[in-house]
């Protein structure tokens, strides 16, 4: 049935092109987004792309400076540390240990933080308040200081502290889809639904969901950036990877040394985490923003 | 108000509850034996079996956290498995030191993030926004152990402004005594106060800048956004509508009600801020909490573990119920949502 | 003439061009008189009292021949200026009152915000005694006897009345010289509504204000209402005497609007169609060329692609082409 243009009014884009449209009007929202994807790229097709292994040394070639300066060497285009490694290789390597394991780590957690959010606060009828504002409380205790009790108990190590960051995420992704459950519950659409009789799961995953996925997004960009961060920095304390891991927090670690002689060892994975944490960052920004514009409208 | 006061107190009751907790059940979830891990001492320890029978560990798991907990409230946090130093008087002096970074570092991010904040909401437009975008998102994703380092490099290293680590030049012999860098050089008296004062500010301002860097931008944006928003608000025309000029709108009306918001976020922003506080004191060997506590999980140095989270988490909670009853306190209407959600 | 308008256009940026919102509107006050706006919502009538105030936003470009009050001309005045006018000599109140009221300082506060600095004198102790004896004064003009309590409440703790009653106490903490009341009681119960308007209509007795009230129902208007101007979809399409526009308009929107009201309905035989205009209003986007309600408008013709030029018949002015009720 063709659609009576009665209202005289131009066609509202659906909320995924409003999204899509707040990206592109905004240039460093596109920009970010080129370059997560960019990143997401070079963590799965990056030992394809690299000439040399992460751990391969040169003897010959110690220390070098990226190629442009004059010391430098074309075959290794951001130079070499001290071991005589290759830094662009071992930098693409990291993406996989600083992107692509957090990445992975948050979407297992938050799945099944999610499942178990959405149980709670269909099954459990908490009506008290006290609980919810005593767990918002509990949760607001850093995540980084959780995962180094984890590992306290379990030992450094890259997958203990994976393990110990994907333990603490889950609890704040069923905290956060409890709530936004419980937020929405008591709304007149859901009465609406309830009193044509659908039953529980349709009202989850066709009453709700649709309503609280925008909350569940913006929670995943959050901890997406959270778990970077905290990988990385553990890292950083010899607590997760461990020395020849080309993870870019414990390669910062290990450039503590040589810093002052090599400053391109410690800024090359800095500036890689940083670029990659503002992307991440920028588009969860931007996210909020375009779901912000549609709540006002 | 008093009711809220109570329900506050009830919360933290509750929350220290769960905290404690915690801390109890790491003992038995560490390696080794529970009794050695929560109080430091090993079996061939003259005290053990005194503290065995004190600690409750002969009888039932309530028995034993109950003791725990009376053991904290003495001041009994257990000893150090390295060197056998009780946990509590170390833990009093490093959580001065870390405490008096923190307050400086809110200080220094308060002011300029508030005023710069206000500023931007009042000139909006496409440049300030992406000024003030740009530079918060990236104020907030500097990895700081990186921002750290950098700050050492350049500034320590190259400029030779300030010194590379620790608390202030160790010839000037300072006892710790609360911890806390400044209060302590005033107890001290040293001979040459001013300059025992400019070694500690050498020593302290660039841990401070870089811890800053993150809040400070977040204010920023924080306060500007949350402006904007009052700034359409009605009562705002209507003050307009009762004559008074701009600069009363906005000092009397505008940034009390922006400031609303960005209280009920400085919260979760203390959080990131000991979190980050926690990795700058390893890089800085700056003699506070996150130092030590990072050094005793290599250690394995179990009742420091414990003792060091506990602190953190009531530092955390504590503020948390400070910041909830100051919003409360200052802003009425908040009051009564919570009473109508409770 | 207190108020004088001439040719008001406000214009704004939309998906398709530059629109004028409100498009040539004439509107003039006399002293003392009680002058009512009455509009559908988004017609434009908000915008009127806000470029009036000088509240619009820079996005609203607003051009007029004049808008005068008194001898003033109220579009290009200095802050300065604008601050010795507006909550002096001219005071605004609005719907929905409770969400223009801090929710964070007390009642007292915010009402002694309204008295000025200048009507003060003394030291700055003997001001604050002098500042908050004047507020209790505004209570009780207002009707509020406990004034200590309402002076140490907040606005989330006051009903939809007697926020208003606040809202007017502010208001005509100077006696101004014109009042502008945006809907003040469009959300109200009738009996609370009864109350605003009598309170409204004592300050109008008392002070010789003039009123300028703007109302979306032509049933709920105050019903001590001088003058009646009708506006639609941001035209002015007529004005007049209150009760010959009420009993004989001259224009075809007002002439069907009256006819939905209750009073005729219950006139009407059953089974009749109701009479009412075709269609829905204009979004900003497609609005029509010439007389906006042209394509509503029983009578259109195809000259009503012109806006009409205002006939003026005695007191009653009215923008139509084929204007109605017009034999004798």
């Amino acid at each position: 049935m063709p659609r009576p243009n009665l209202y005289y009014e131009e066609r509202m884009p659906s909320p995924l092109e409003r999204v899509w449209l707040e990206f592109r009007r905004n240039a460093f929202a596109m920009g970010a987004l080129y370059l997560l994807s960019f990143i997401i790229f070079l963590s799965v097709f990056g030992p394809l792309l690299t000439p040399y292994g992460p751990n391969q040394q040169f003897i010959d070639a110690i220390s070098l400076p990226p190629a442009w300066s004059t010391a430098g060497d074309v075959r290794f285009l951001l130079g070499t540390d001290e071991l005589g490694r290759d830094m662009i290789t071992r930098l693409i390597y990291g993406a996989r240990y600083s992107f692509a394991l957090p990445l992975l780590v948050v979407l297992i957690s938050a799945t099944i933080g999610m499942l178990l959010g959405a149980v709670a606060a269909m099954t459990v009828g908490v009506k008290s308040s006290t609980l919810k504002h005593i767990l918002d409380v509990l949760m607001s205790i850093p995540s980084l200081l959780l995962a180094l009790v984890v590992i306290a108990i379990t030992g450094p190590g890259l997958s203990n502290a994976l393990l110990a960051i994907g333990l603490v995420m889950i609890p704040q992704f069923l905290h956060v889809t409890r709530n936004a459950i419980h937020d929405e519950r008591r709304k007149p659409y859901v009465t609406a639904s309830r009193l044509n009789g659908v039953s529980d799961v349709y009202l989850l995953t066709m009453v709700f969901f649709p309503n609280i996925v925008r909350v569940l997004v913006i929670q995943f960009t959050i901890a997406l950036s959270v778990a970077i961060f905290d990988i990385t920095a553990l890292g950083f304390l010899r607590l997760g990877a461990q020395a020849p891991t080309p993870e870019w927090g414990s390669m910062l670690a290990q450039s503590l040394e040589v810093a002052y002689v090599t400053p391109w060892v410690m800024a090359l994975p800095g500036l890689a985490l940083f670029l990659t944490l503002v992307s991440v960052n920028l588009v969860g920004e931007t996210l909020r923003q375009a779901i912000q514009k549609q709540l006002e409208q | 108000m008093t009711r809220y006061l109570l329900r506050q107190c009830i919360l933290l009751i509750f929350t220290v509850f769960a905290l404690t907790l915690f801390t109890f059940c790491l003992s038995y979830w560490f390696t080794g034996e529970a009794m050695t891990n929560s109080s430091g001492l090993f079996p061939d320890h003259p005290d053990y079996a005194d503290a065995f029978a004190a600690r409750a560990f002969d009888r039932g798991v309530v028995a034993q956290y109950i003791a725990y907990v009376q053991h904290l409230l003495h001041g009994d946090w257990g000893r150090s498995l390295l060197d056998g130093a009780p946990v509590f008087e170390q833990l009093k002096v490093r959580f001065g030191a870390s405490f008096e970074v923190i307050f400086f570092v809110l200080l220094l991010a308060w002011i300029p993030g508030v005023s710069f904040g206000v500023l931007a909401a009042l000139k909006p437009g496409r440049a300030s926004y992406i000024l003030i975008l740009g530079c918060s998102i990236a104020g907030y994703s500097v990895p700081v152990f990186w921002l750290a380092q950098l700050a050492i490099l350049v500034i320590a290293v190259h400029l030779g402004l300030t010194p590379i680590a620790g608390q202030i030049n160790p010839l000037y012999e300072i006892p710790a005594v609360t911890g806390s860098i400044v209060i302590d050089i005033a107890l001290a008296q040293p001979d040459n106060l001013s300059g025992a004062y400019l070694s500690a500010l050498q020593h302290m301002i660039l841990p401070i800048i870089v811890l800053a860097v993150m809040p400070m931008m977040l204010l920023i944006r924080l306060t500007r956004n949350s402006m904007l928003e009052v700034l359409t608000k009605n009562y705002i025309v209507a003050s307009y509508a009762k004559g008074m000029s701009t600069r009363r709108v906005v000092w009397s009306h505008a940034i009390p009600n922006a400031m609303q918001q960005v209280i009920r976020q400085l919260g979760s922003l203390m959080s990131l801020l000991i979190a980050n506080t926690l990795i700058v004191e390893v890089i800085f060997s700056w003699p506070g909490i996150g130092n030590w506590l990072v050094r005793s999980i290599f250690e394995r140095d179990y009742p420091v573990i414990q003792g060091g989270l506990l602190i953190i988490g009531l530092l955390i909670l504590v503020s948390h119920v400070l910041l909830n009853l100051f919003h409360a306190w200052r802003y009425p209407q908040v009051r009564k949502d919570l009473y109508a959600s409770s | 003439m207190l108020l004088d308008i001439r040719n008001l256009t406000i214009r704004t940026q939309t998906s398709t061009g530059l629109v004028n919102v409100l498009d040539r509107v004439n509107l003039q006050i006399n002293e003392g008189e009680i002058h009512t706006l009455v509009g559908e919502s988004g017609s434009g009538k908000s915008l009127i009292a806000r470029a009036i105030m000088g509240f619009l936003s820079p996005r609203w470009q607003v051009t007029a021949d004049r808008v005068w009050f008194e001898s003033t001309d109220l579009l290009n005045l200095t802050p300065q200026q604008r601050r010795n006018i507006i909550g002096v000599d001219i005071a605004m109140i609005f719907q929905d009152a409770k969400s223009y009221l801090d929710p964070n300082i007390t009642i007292g506060e915010q009402l002694s915000e309204a008295v000025l600095d200048r009507d003060l004198t003394g030291s700055w102790w003997q001001r604050r005694g002098q500042r908050k004896q004047k507020v209790i004064t505004l209570l009780h003009r207002v009707g509020i006897k406990n004034h200590a309590d309402m002076m140490q409440s907040y606005a989330h703790e006051l009903s939809e009345g007697a926020a208003q009653k606040i809202m007017i106490a502010s208001a005509i903490a100077h006696r101004p010289k014109l009042l502008i009341a945006d809907e003040p009681t469009s959300t109200m119960e009738p009996a609370t509504r009864q109350q605003i308007y009598r309170l409204l209509a004592q300050f109008h007795a008392r002070y010789g204000m003039s009123m300028l009230m703007i109302s979306q129902d032509l049933g709920a208007i105050m019903p001590q209402t001088e003058r009646i101007s009708m506006i639609y979809s941001g035209q002015l399409m007529e004005s007049g005497a209150a009760d010959a526009l009420l009993t004989r308009p001259h224009h075809p929107y007002t002439e069907a609007l009256l006819s939905t009201s209750l009073y005729r309905q219950a006139e009407s035989e059953p089974r009749t169609k109701l009479p009412t205009l075709a269609g829905v209003e204009p979004t900003l986007q497609h609005l029509p060329i010439g007389c906006r309600l042209g394509p509503r408008c029983p009578y259109a013709k195809p000259e009503c692609i012109n806006f009409p030029s205002q006939t003026k018949l005695r007191d009653h002015h009215f923008a139509c082409h084929h204007p109605v009720n017009l034999e004798d």
